[in-house]
């Protein structure tokens, strides 16, 4: 039997479909999914309404668990899901965040048009490969340990500009700052501290990418305006995040809540959704590691973008500088206020996108909206959007993050070679530097969702509107 | 390696992330077992193994989704998902 046909769904509107919170006896709230006709079914045919359904018996969850219309398969929670927990009994989960914490992308815009540079690009392309581990690489001028890790795991970004690995305009342009309060490195664990002590500027492996772009369309001259960004510019796209050090805290908590939930009396349809209270000891300690990990992530990324402007700078001189767009995170938990009370918002693989009134909106970005970057699949556009006030209220202020795979690595792998791809993309002008094959294969664009729809979704669904489109002209794969 | 749990699956998921571990901090991996002690709360082995230049295909976790473990004749079945 199909998904769809498991679970009753009503239609609300061409974007959006409702599973009723009756659908199953232990749901506490309603499902809902962003999708036209030709994505749900796509949807449908994983167990990705599934996964939402058991995200909607999480204790204390609140409102409406939502699913972008990028959402996939997941462990435990579905990629693609949002879902938000009352601090007073609701309950938090690791694999609501996933494995590797604040996975997110940033923005670079150049002043340089790209038809100008054209002839530098494949040098250019090398070099950032050259300056930036991908794979298991890892990045021995920038190995961090004990007083110093600390300092990174606590203040994030804030530590970077320290260490003069960051502009002091950097920070006003990411996400929280690129920096969480709640962080505490006593909480994380030294095998996560091994882990990661070496991998800040590094990409690491599976869809993980750096792109250099080239803005090809401009849908919303004012929003692009503010973003800085004109049609034929020059950019780049970072996707990455905490590495190692993320992927140990998720284990060591998901390991942690699973030994403890059923002291707090919580019985879960799936056992990676293993969670805790909020307010319990194991809670609140996840939180502070978990928010450790995304000041890991966002310094990741900081760390990458000084790679990057070695580069532009060899290259191009003064003319190659690199300003940060914004910096948004996509796997993460986050305290916010919503309808008037602090609710933890888990986004796994959806984007935060609030809109001009919100608060946290950066103020360069208060006349258009919190710019929100969803990565196509390797060789296909990416889109530049603009977060609205309405998604507040449509989705606890979160959109998708991407096409969504709608094959498994395997399947992809079986289906094309690494050299196939490769010879593809280098056909359509794009450099391309990846040091495994089996990579580009596993990323292989027909094993995604056609972004375009996605976006397409997300706009008329009033989540987020588009400002422009980025074509990749050189892709260095981890 | 020695390894607790509450149960045998979980155990068995322990154990793999342990080799996780090893695998990206110590460019180690495993290719013989002599398990010590198997019970329904520890996993304790000794493991031979190589170092290697390069990690072949890094693995983020082994996850506690869909895991499943039955007694078959002769030995144990698992079904044991990592995130890649």
């Amino acid at each position: 039997m199909s998904e769809a046909a498991r679970f009753p769904t009503v239609v609300l509107n061409p974007w959006l479909r409702e599973i009723p919170a009756s659908a199953r006896a232990d749901m506490r709230v309603p499902v809902r999914i962003y999708a036209d006709d030709e994505l749900w079914r796509q949807i449908a045919s994983d167990r990705s309404l599934e996964q939402a359904v058991n995200v909607s018996t999480l204790p204390g969850v609140t409102g409406y668990v939502y699913a972008m219309p990028d959402v996939h398969e997941g462990y435990g929670f579905p990629v693609g899901g949002v879902a938000a927990t009352r601090t007073s009994d609701g309950v938090i989960s690791p694999g609501g965040v996933g494995y590797d914490i604040n996975c997110g992308v940033r923005l670079l815009a150049s002043d340089l048009a790209f038809e100008s540079v054209a002839a530098q690009l494949e040098t250019v392309v090398h070099e950032l490969s050259r300056s930036i581990p991908s794979g298991p690489g890892r990045n021995p001028k920038l190995d961090l340990r004990g007083p110093d890790l600390d300092r990174v795991l606590q203040d994030g970004c804030r530590f970077m500009l320290e260490r003069g690995l960051a502009l002091p305009e950097d920070l006003s342009t990411i996400e929280a700052g690129g920096v969480l309060d709640g962080a505490d490195a006593g909480l994380v664990s030294s095998k996560a501290k091994q882990r990661g002590h070496d991998q800040l500027g590094t990409i690491g492996s599976g869809n993980h990418f750096v792109e250099v772009q080239v803005v090809d369309r401009v849908f919303d001259d004012t929003a692009a305006t503010a973003y800085g960004l004109r049609s034929g510019q020059l950019t780049m796209l970072i996707h990455t995040g905490s590495r190692g050090l993320g992927h140990q805290v998720c284990t060591d908590y998901v390991r942690r809540m699973d030994q403890v939930m059923a002291q707090y009396g919580i019985r879960l349809p799936d056992r990676q959704l293993a969670c805790a209270p909020l307010a319990s000891a194991e809670g609140r300690a996840y939180y502070a590691a978990m928010c450790a990990a995304a000041n890991f992530a966002w310094s990741n990324r900081q760390a990458i973008t000084g790679s990057a402007r070695s580069v532009f700078a060899r290259a191009f001189g003064a003319a190659g500088a690199l300003h940060v767009v914004y910096d948004v995170a996509h796997n993460i938990a986050k305290l916010e206020q919503h309808g008037g009370a602090t609710l933890c918002v888990h986004r796994k693989g959806a984007t935060r996108a609030f809109g001009p009134s919100h608060p946290e909106t950066p103020e360069a970005y208060r006349s258009v909206g919190q710019p929100v970057f969803i990565p196509g699949s390797m060789g296909t556009a990416s889109y530049v959007l603009a977060g609205t006030d309405e998604a507040l209220e449509l989705s606890f202020g979160s959109t998708c993050h991407g096409a969504g795979r709608v094959m498994s690595r395997g399947a992809a792998k079986r289906l094309r070679t690494g050299a196939e791809i490769r010879r593809e993309l280098e056909g359509m002008g794009i450099v391309v530097r990846c040091p495994s094959s089996t990579g580009l294969a596993e990323e292989a664009p027909t094993a995604y969702k056609d972004v375009e729809r996605v976006v397409d979704v997300v706009q008329g669904a009033g989540l987020a509107r588009k400002v422009a489109r980025l074509r990749p002209v050189g892709v260095i794969k981890g | 390696m020695e390894v607790s749990s509450s149960d045998r699956a979980s155990l068995l998921v322990e154990w793999l992330n342990e080799l996780v571990y090893l695998a990206e901090t110590e460019r180690w991996v495993a290719t013989e077992f002599k398990v010590e002690r198997a019970d329904d709360r520890v996993f304790r082995s000794r493991a031979r193994g190589m170092t290697v230049d390069l990690v072949p295909g890094l693995v983020k976790a082994a996850t506690l989704h869909d895991l499943r473990l039955q007694d078959v004749p002769g030995g144990v079945e698992a079904e044991v998902i990592l995130d890649i």
